[in-house]
């Protein structure tokens, strides 16, 4: 288990280094102005671009460059935005509590009922159930995102009045307490809707296949010889053994997960990361968006290593195998 | 004759003959339609805002712009989008895929690892940093979406290619002593591809709704109609004019959905095997 | 006499594939009543699992479709029963042991669970861990392969545990549905001398499904010869093995007796195993019989008693036809004739 678990980490570092390879490729080498790059069309002091030049070494040798661009990554160092007049680590920091606020339920929420809505159509695969649940899974992934948040807006604020169309706190809303917290949790329930809806038809799908997959094991018929009632079935044999390929499915579409957030949290005016980086976008805020671009690639490359641990953990031959190895 | 009966099975599957007959309806729309169609998309105008009406069927915009003319020109930015990003990705999908395949060893290893990479960043952010970055542009954001899109068409040839390799015509060719890349060209890709096929259009699917997202956020040319761009204003408008975004996203949505279920139908029309399994399946109900 | 554990009677299943049927059984009778061993043999793709299956309401839905007779358990008639229905009766009058052990043992689950499962179904009152420790005594496993997961035991071990599952419903009737194929010779021999033991402390009846007929001769009381979906020879097994009443049970008994003849090579029946694409009109192994008469291939043979024993019963047509036995031996004799591949 620790081998492996090593084992892993030794992929996920050259992944890292490869987002860093990307974003310095992105400020230094493509045509226009690396210190513009790394300043963005805010105005800077006198002598800051100076700095920066000196900082990162913009008159030597590239791999020189490459080497200083990650070792003040590596510090945290992510640059200054003066747009906001503040370092860009801070920034993000900031924002990262709303959209943790907003992703984390919804990943939730979509991981367990795109297993249900999987479980529904693969009990009978090919009957009327099953091709509701594809048919929404494929509207699922056809339909954009932020269209989805638009249009929910229109029904259930606009029309139905009953939540708030923006943000996630009113003005009117008490300074703290219970009723701070109802007044986010009304914010809170139509983004939460949007993201859960763009991904647990992704999480059904797979989810849907794995089961049908399983379901065809010898070790079912086992089951069903010992007289299991359907729903235990279900739950103990079919979903554990589908578990692997639905966890590596959740893992590895974290990164779309994070494309949804931004979109959402766009059209619904969320002050999280995602409105950040599109604010950094139109006030061309570059050392905000590479910021963002590299923290957010780590954090897929992370949780994708403690999905393929989590992978191991609840696989018992690779437990065992490395255990004993 | 090997491809006749896919087409037919194609056919005979309901989902898949209307989407196809929805898309050539909407290619032929994009060709034809803006000669059709005497309103210029560009034209402001003072009826602004204006709900649909006979006069304008799917209504105007900010600037009195007609709906209905900005639609059906969009639908060639997407459409065009849509097939060149997804074409550029098929092919470099195929090329990479192919060869990490067929040579194996450490440039297989290295191949995976960097279309995995690309497969799991968040792609949204990615496109846009780096649109952000080289400037916007119908060329830049294909040039990106195409970039972004390789690695499934990659990982799915790759597999292919490895189960093709060990076939024993393969074994002839070499004996026949053929330079290994002709045998890769020659015997291997070609069958290789029909799995690729039904990726074709959920590639297509795939860039049109990039697209879409990328020109939502205003990162599009302000220059080129797209529905994309379409959505964006009907976002900046969404509590006065409903129609600017709700015709918009339906075209897009549906256009889509199109997509995928054609990809789908391919995947199902390709594999017989599939549906037998999907048959014998249903031994467990549960 | 109370009614039979199981009680098949005239049965006929079909499968239905997208583009062909297969007529998998086309009549077999069964009966197996309280501490009985009986024994099904036949070749691969001759219905013996499907029978199996039958029983347990496992065949496949959707695909495997109840053409024709009856299944009863217990003398209640459960041959339309809907898949829902099927649930409370397995297990109990009735539990299964299956062919492959790895695959059917769940790989994600340790063993005590799997037993412990079964255990809770149908006998809820007891102490879920003490009886999981019995059952492996039982089955002649150490307690320690509770803990374990089914891919660290061997071939043997995981069939031990299959039976330990099946044993945990507290079954009237176990049936083995080859359940010793998968194995080494070494271990099937254990494996079979596990059955007979619990045979005998358990008084449970076993119907043991085996194309392996040294292994039926061994363990079971009755048997059925079965043939392209039909029994063909039905009776006391030691009946049957010293007076064979079917040429192809003769057929088989040559080839498992001597595997190669005196000229080296291998004992074989001639000709192949018929595919199932279609309804036999006349007796199903007339194509290979070598005593094959005209109307074999245009009548299906009615069951008829062998040497006078009226338990004992084949169905050919030299049976009805009065043939001595053993004349009838003649002929069977000409039947074994040995031929095949080169050793």
């Amino acid at each position: 288990m620790l081998r492996y678990g090593l084992r892993r980490l030794g992929w996920a570092v050259p992944t890292v280094i490869g987002i860093v390879a990307v974003g310095f490729v992105l400020t230094h080498i493509l045509p226009g102005d690396p210190v513009q790059a790394m300043i963005g069309e805010f105005p800077a002091p006198e002598g800051y671009a100076e700095h920066i030049r000196e900082k990162f070494g913009l008159d030597r040798p590239l791999p020189v460059q490459f080497w200083l661009f990650l070792t003040s990554l590596l510090r945290g160092d992510l640059g200054y935005s003066f747009a906001h007049n503040a370092p860009v680590t801070d920034i993000i920091f900031t924002r990262a509590g709303a959209t943790l606020a907003l992703m984390i339920p919804s990943l939730v929420l979509a991981s367990v009922l795109g297993v249900v809505f999987g479980a529904i159509g693969a009990r009978r695969a090919g009957s009327r159930s099953d091709v509701a649940v594809t048919a929404f899974t494929v509207s699922g992934q056809s339909v954009p995102v932020f269209w989805l948040a638009m249009m929910l807006i229109l029904v259930f604020s606009v029309r139905l009045g009953l939540f708030p169309v923006t943000g996630m706190t009113s003005i009117s809303a008490p300074e703290s307490g219970f009723g701070r917290f109802t007044d986010f949790l009304r914010h809170l329930v139509l983004p939460m809707v949007t993201l859960t809806l763009a991904y647990m038809t992704v999480v059904a799908r797979v989810a849907r296949s794995a089961m049908i997959e399983s379901l065809q094991e010898d070790y079912i018929l086992t089951a069903e010889a010992k007289g299991l009632k359907n729903g235990e079935i279900l739950r103990k044999h079919v979903l554990r053994n589908s578990l692997p390929p639905i966890i590596t499915v959740i893992g590895f579409n974290f990164g779309y997960c994070l494309t949804g957030a931004v979109l959402t949290e766009t059209v619904f005016g969320w002050p999280g990361i995602g409105s950040l980086f599109i604010q950094a976008v139109t006030n061309r805020d570059y050392p905000v968006i590479e910021g963002v671009f590299v923290l957010s690639a780590i954090a897929v490359v992370l949780v994708n290593l403690i999905v393929d641990l989590l992978y191991a953990l609840i696989n018992p031959k690779i437990r065992r195998a490395h255990a004993v190895a | 004759m090997l491809w006749r009966r896919p087409g037919r099975r194609l056919l005979n599957n309901l989902s898949g003959r209307v989407s196809a007959v929805y898309i050539l309806v909407l290619v032929i729309v994009a060709l034809v339609g803006p000669l059709v169609i005497s309103k210029d998309p560009s034209q402001i105008s003072r009826s602004v805002l204006k709900p649909p009406s006979p006069s304008a069927w799917f209504g105007t915009d900010q600037l009195g712009r007609d709906q209905l003319a900005r639609l059906v020109d969009g639908a060639r930015v997407s459409l065009l989008v849509g097939v060149v990003a997804a074409g550029m990705a098929v092919i470099v999908g195929v090329l990479v895929g192919a060869f990490a395949g067929f040579f194996g060893g450490w440039l297989d290893i290295a191949l995976m690892r960097v279309s995995e990479f690309f497969q799991v960043m968040p792609t949204l952010i990615v496109a846009v940093a780096i649109v952000a970055l080289i400037g916007p542009g119908l060329f830049n954001i294909i040039l990106v979406i195409a970039m972004l899109s390789w690695p499934q068409t990659a990982r799915v040839t790759r597999g292919e290619v490895l189960r093709v390799k060990q076939l024993e015509y393969i074994d002839v060719a070499r004996c026949q002593g053929r330079p290994e890349w002709r045998i890769l060209l020659r015997e291997v890709i070609p069958n290789a591809i029909p799995a690729v096929m039904p990726l074709i259009a959920l590639c297509v699917a795939e860039a049109i709704l990039q697209e879409a997202s990328i020109s939502f956020l205003g990162l599009g040319s302000p220059d080129t109609i797209s529905w994309g761009l379409l959505l964006h204003d009907g976002q900046q408008n969404l509590l006065r004019a409903w129609w600017m975004s709700v015709i918009p996203g339906v075209a897009t949505f549906i256009t889509v959905l199109a997509f995928n279920l054609l990809g789908d139908s391919v995947s199902a029309a390709l594999n017989p095997r599939l549906r037998l399994i999907g048959r014998v399946r249903r031994r467990v109900k549960i | 006499m109370s009614a039979p554990i199981l009680s098949i009677n005239d049965l006929q299943v079909t499968y239905h594939a997208s583009d062909r049927q297969v007529f998998a059984l086309q009549g077999a009778t069964l009966k197996a009543g309280a501490s009985e061993t009986i024994g099904v043999v036949g070749e691969s793709g001759s219905g013996k699992s499907t029978i199996a299956r039958a029983a347990l309401g496992l065949l496949p839905s959707g695909v495997a479709e109840i053409t024709g007779g009856s299944i009863a358990i217990n003398g209640r008639d459960v041959t339309g029963l809907r898949r829902r229905d099927w649930q409370p009766l397995r297990g109990k009058p009735i539990a299964m042991v299956f062919q492959d052990p790895l695959s059917f043992l769940n790989p994600v689950m340790r063993v005590d669970r799997q037993i412990g499962e079964a255990i809770r179904r149908h006998a809820p009152q007891r102490s879920t861990k003490d009886r999981v420790v019995d059952l492996l005594e039982l089955v002649q496993l150490p307690a320690s392969v509770a803990r374990s997961y089914p891919h660290e035991l061997s071939g043997g071990m995981r069939q031990r545990v299959l039976m330990a599952v099946a044993l945990a419903c507290e079954p009237s009737l176990l049936i083995a549905d080859e359940p010793t194929t998968a194995l080494d010779v070494t271990t099937q021999a254990e494996i079979v001398k596990l059955l007979r033991d619990i045979q005998r402390t358990l008084g449970v009846s076993v119907l043991l499904i085996s194309h392996n007929l040294a292994v039926v001769a061994e363990l079971c009381d009755q048997m059925y010869v079965m043939y392209a979906g039909r029994v063909v020879e039905s009776g006391p097994a030691d009946e049957i093995l010293s007076h064979p009443g079917h040429p192809y049970t003769y057929g088989l008994m040559t080839a498992a007796r001597s595997l190669r003849d005196a000229d080296g090579r291998y004992a074989t029946i001639a000709g192949d195993v018929p595919s199932l694409a279609e309804r036999f009109v006349g007796c199903p192994f007339a194509a290979r019989c070598p005593v094959a008469m005209e109307h074999c291939t245009q009548l299906a043979p009615p069951p008829t008693s062998v040497a006078g024993q009226a338990n004992h019963v084949a169905a050919c047509w030299h049976l009805v036809e009065g043939k001595g036995r053993d004349d009838h031996r003649d002929i069977a004799g000409a039947g074994a004739r040995h031929e095949g591949v080169q050793a």
